[in-house]
């Protein structure tokens, strides 16, 4: 279905769109023209001469394939009006008074059927010369909408239609075939006939001079002679041009088929018609197609003159057949931009502004915008009949934005140089000047506007960057090809080389710094190396070590196993030491974790542990009392009740690591809740999990204080942490502050080492345990490799970015 | 050496033979950890959390006070509601595993939401807010400045809203480039500290494979 829309001031020309929509068009047009009168559907595709058209020729009467064939013209793929079913008809009425020799039909190959005429309609018949034995149509037949029309005046009439010159009678085409090819009826049909003179031809027919006037046949019947147009001395729109395509009928509006009297013609129009097929192609717009030559287009001189000698009521006629509005109006309503009208382009003009029905009169003129309403009203009162240049100036006039309603966006410097005469009277009486300074004008804008394609496609956004972007990939950039990045690719290394990249270059000499550090720094004194890390415990490390010393004797400490596999080598140290160093205070220590593993990790951990301190309180005989509570699930959640309810709420029906029921447990002696514990270790390897126990044990002790008010909660709990290096910088933030949570807090393998240093001081040595003298060496010159990296990296990077300055 | 020790010596060896280039060997080693941990996580689950229950569950069947002791009206809520989630296997759009489903997203939500309001925004608001003088000496005075600024400037960094000319304040103008860099600052020690967790982990391996058990 064609589609027609404004772009940018344009107006853009109906397209032709593959949518489902059109084919189901043409599918419903194929079944209607299948679904109805064989006659019909031949008269209908008598407009192409398509494959379906002569089939449907085949199976109509013989009679009207006869008319089919008189429509000897292919149609324009145009609008059609309501008076299309009678443009069809209108030549076969002319092939009717030729002479029955000449049938169209052998120029199209239709077969011709004799016509026994019992077939015929009485109308029809009637035009076959027998009108004696009907009588002329009464004021009875005429409808009565027919019958309120105005007499037309005779002396608006011209001669040859009032009747006072002799009939003319329409002669046709040389003949293509003797007489003797004829069938029998067609000669008698010949016989009764008079000879068809040449010289009543009438002079747009027989290609003499136009200005002579037609003589009207005297054998057309008074209501067809009535209404026969063919009155204008330039050549008539259905004889010179093709007729339009189809167009739906209009049900108001019964155009000149009202005045048939025939039902089946009534019929005929009263059926929907084909929608006409969208034009293929369209020339390009150039900057004078902002000119009026949409108007002087839709209505060309000739056309103006034709209408300058109709009679008023033939044009009112005229206009109220043409009253229906078509998409194709707005293509005839293109603005011509370039005023070049080159060959292809005129053709394009000329073609869908052949017939009259196909100007403006189409649409509503309310659909109008106002300077093509002002123009229309002009030539329908037949006052300015202006050249084509004049009506271009007149145009460029009226596309002025505050005088053209929504005519659409006219930039300022075209409308300065096209506004010369603003009022249509005095570009009509300027029209030689006004053709001047178009022609002027075209000239100073073609070489200055670029073409515009006015084959504009209206496509989905998606359908063109699809497009874009295969052009894109169809033809690459040649500044891509020739970019310097292409131009000096890298040399592939050959062999074992290509694998020594600059990443696993670092990687190599980190591992192999590591792996001589650890092996020359075995000894304790650190070996050749010697001892180059010597920590200094931090006041944070010393603060973890001192809650634990300070912890009254059989306190309830709470340890939080919250690391896995890939933070053990960091945290699996610094949670032995924490283990040893509460169960050499004789801490009863419950552990507990929020992930699966590492609850694992913490049984292994309390095992070993114990194991060591059973070992070394061999002589003593001292035991100490642990307890794995395992997985704790929820994360937030669990902490939650965990830290604010009571501790049989969360633990109801759960059991140890290993499947022992929690009652009478030692290391839950006096413990009810959360704050029964009198020290709260954590060990985060994760800093998700580091910021949920902070924000729950915050959340807790806000809650914790103001029942303190009312009943003396134990607000005692201490709150100690261990980390991983990567989650420090989560856990500074609970650090500080005026109240921060944590008492104390170890981070990493630094803080481990220092921690164990601590306890080396106080006589509890770990060392061998923790293998602090190599961890300390190996960790340092792996820092150290770290730091030069990084200086040197730096330092090329500078280099290179100066000397790209330069 | 023991067998655990040289299977897992092994797999150490298997996944640093990435550095070389991937290979079929360290993605099935890539695969095992994937699948053993997994493995863990839902035998710890089972007996250490839903096995325990149903025992006590059933252990309490013959006193009838499921429905008078509030936490084993819990724990018998929960666990039919956990059954009801099983349904997402088969059915998963069914209605009442997705509203035990919303109950658990729903809750967990907001006990985050109090808990980051409570434990998190507020506390740094507040630490935020410190005079600049400190107690009194240099360090405090230039590390209270230094937190001011900071704050301010890295807000003004992810402040976008501009006037009507496209034009911001000469606070977020200015602010925002001092911002930035106070978070290339932040973001280059989160990666130092990364680093120095990752050397840690390289050293426990070598210790490892360096003193076999």
């Amino acid at each position: 279905m064609p589609q027609t829309g404004e772009l940018n001031g344009y107006v853009v020309p109906p397209q032709p769109v593959a949518s489902p929509f059109r084919r189901e068009e043409e599918e419903n047009r194929h079944r209607d023209s299948e679904s109805s009168v064989d006659w019909l559907a031949s008269l209908r595709a008598s407009s192409s001469l398509t494959e379906e058209a002569e089939q449907a020729s085949e199976a109509s009467d013989n009679w009207l394939n006869r008319v089919r064939g008189a429509d000897s013209y292919n149609p324009p793929p145009t609008g059609r009006s309501l008076s299309q079913p009678l443009d069809a008809i209108r030549p076969t009425a002319t092939s009717l008074n030729a002479p029955p020799s000449q049938p169209a039909e052998a120029q199209h190959g239709v077969v011709e059927q004799p016509n026994s005429g019992q077939s015929l309609p009485d109308w029809f018949r009637s035009l076959r010369g027998e009108e004696t034995e009907r009588p002329a149509p009464t004021t009875d037949s005429i409808p009565p909408w027919l019958a309120e029309q105005p007499v037309p005046a005779a002396s608006n009439l011209p001669a040859w239609l009032s009747g006072e010159d002799a009939p003319a009678t329409i002669a046709a085409p040389a003949p293509t075939r003797a007489d003797s090819d004829l069938p029998p009826w067609l000669q008698e049909e010949a016989a009764s006939q008079p000879p068809a003179a040449a010289s009543n031809l009438p002079s747009w027919l027989s290609g003499e001079d136009v200005d002579t006037a037609p003589e009207p046949s005297s054998n057309l019947p008074s209501w067809l002679s009535g209404t026969t147009p063919e009155t204008t001395t330039s050549s008539p729109t259905w004889a010179s041009s093709p007729p339009p395509a189809p167009t739906p009928a209009h049900d108001s509006n019964p155009g000149l088929l009202g005045e048939v009297d025939a039902p089946w013609l009534q019929q005929l129009a009263a059926q929907p018609l084909p929608t006409p097929p969208p034009i293929a192609t369209q020339p390009q717009r150039t900057a004078a197609d902002f000119f009026p030559a949409s108007v002087s287009t839709n209505q060309p001189d000739e056309m103006a003159e034709e209408n300058d000698e109709m009679p008023p009521w033939l044009l009112a006629e005229e206009q109220d057949e043409a009253a229906t509005p078509t998409s194709q109006s707005f293509v005839q309503a293109e603005p011509d931009l370039d005023g070049d009208t080159d060959e292809g382009e005129e053709q394009a003009v000329a073609e869908p502004t052949a017939g009259r029905k196909k100007a403006t009169g189409l649409i509503n003129e309310e659909d109008l915008p106002a300077w093509l309403r002002a123009q229309v009203a002009e030539q329908e009162q037949g006052q300015v009949r202006l050249p084509r240049s004049a009506s271009r100036a007149n145009t460029a006039a009226n596309l002025r934005p505050e005088q053209g309603e929504g005519s659409g966006y006219v930039p300022n410097w075209l409308r300065n140089l096209g506004t010369s005469d603003e009022d249509a009277t005095a570009a009509a009486n300027a029209a030689t000047a006004a053709a001047t300074a178009a022609s002027d004008l075209t000239a100073t804008l073609a070489p200055a506007m670029p073409k515009i394609s006015r084959t504009m496609t209206i496509r989905s956004p998606r359908t063109g960057a699809a497009e874009a972007f295969a052009a894109l990939v169809s033809s690459p950039s040649s500044a891509t090809l020739t970019s310097s990045v292409l131009r000096h690719e890298p040399r592939k290394a050959a062999g074992a080389m290509r694998y020594l990249t600059a990443d696993r270059l670092i990687y190599l000499l980190t591992l192999a710094v590591i792996i001589a550090a650890y092996v020359l720094g075995q000894s304790s004194s650190g070996g050749p190396l010697g001892n180059i890390a010597k920590p200094n415990i931090a006041p944070a490390v010393s603060s973890f070590y001192s809650t634990i010393e300070n912890l009254p004797a059989d306190a309830p400490v709470l340890v939080a196993f919250d690391w896995d596999a890939d933070r053990q080598a960091e945290l699996q140290p610094l949670s032995y030491a924490v283990l040893r160093h509460l169960f050499d205070r004789q801490r009863r220590v419950t552990t507990i974790s929020l992930l699966p593993a590492g609850a694992a990790f913490a049984q292994q951990e309390l095992q070993r542990a114990g194991k060591d301190y059973d070992a070394s309180q061999q002589n003593t005989g001292k035991k100490i009392e642990y307890l794995n509570l395992g997985y704790l699930p929820g994360n937030e959640i669990g902490l939650r009740g965990l830290a604010t309810g009571p501790l049989a709420n969360a633990l109801t029906g759960r059991a140890d690591f290993q499947g022992n029921p929690l009652t009478g447990n030692a290391a839950l002696r006096g413990v009810n809740r959360l704050s029964d514990y009198r020290l709260i270790v954590l060990l985060e390897g994760d800093e998700g999990l580091a910021r949920q126990w902070a924000e729950q044990l915050n959340a807790a002790r806000l809650q914790t204080q103001q029942l303190a008010n009312a009943s003396g909660v134990n607000q005692a709990t201490q709150v100690v942490i261990g980390y991983s290096q990567a989650a420090q910088a989560t856990v500074n933030l609970y650090l500080n502050g005026s109240r921060p949570l944590f008492n104390g807090n170890i981070a990493g393998l630094l803080g481990t080492d220092q921690y164990a240093l601590a306890l080396n001081q106080a006589g509890k040595a770990l060392d061998s345990q923790l293998g602090r003298e190599q961890r300390s060496n190996v960790l340092s010159f792996a820092l150290i490799l770290i730091v030069l990296l990084i200086i040197i990296g730096n330092i090329v990077l500078i280099s290179r970015w100066a000397s790209n300055r330069r | 050496m023991s067998v655990p020790f040289i299977v897992a010596a092994l797999l150490t060896l298997v996944v640093y033979s990435y550095l070389v280039g991937d290979n079929p060997a360290y993605r099935a080693a890539q695969h095992l950890f994937v699948g053993v941990s997994v493995g863990i996580a839902v035998l710890v689950a089972f007996y250490n959390v839903v096995w325990p229950q149903l025992l006590f569950l059933y252990q309490q069947k013959d006193t009838f006070t499921i429905f008078t002791n509030p936490s084993l009206l819990f724990i018998f809520l929960s666990l039919i509601l956990g059954v009801v989630l099983l349904f997402k296997l088969t059915l998963p759009r069914n209605a009442a595993s997705n509203s035990v489903l919303g109950i658990i997203l729903g809750t967990g939500a907001a006990v985050a939401l109090a808990g980051a309001l409570i434990g998190t925004l507020i506390p740094q608001a507040l630490a935020t807010m410190v005079p600049l003088n400190g107690n009194g000496t240099i360090p405090s005075i230039l590390g209270n400045v230094v937190l001011v600024v900071g704050v301010v400037t890295t807000l003004s960094y992810f402040y976008f809203t501009g006037r009507k000319d496209g034009s911001r304040g000469p606070v977020a103008q200015y602010g925002a480039t001092v911002g930035r860099y106070f978070i290339m600052i932040a973001f280059g020690a989160i990666f130092g500290l990364l680093t120095v967790s990752f050397f840690a982990a390289l050293y426990g391996r070598i210790f490892f494979l360096a003193n076999p058990s």
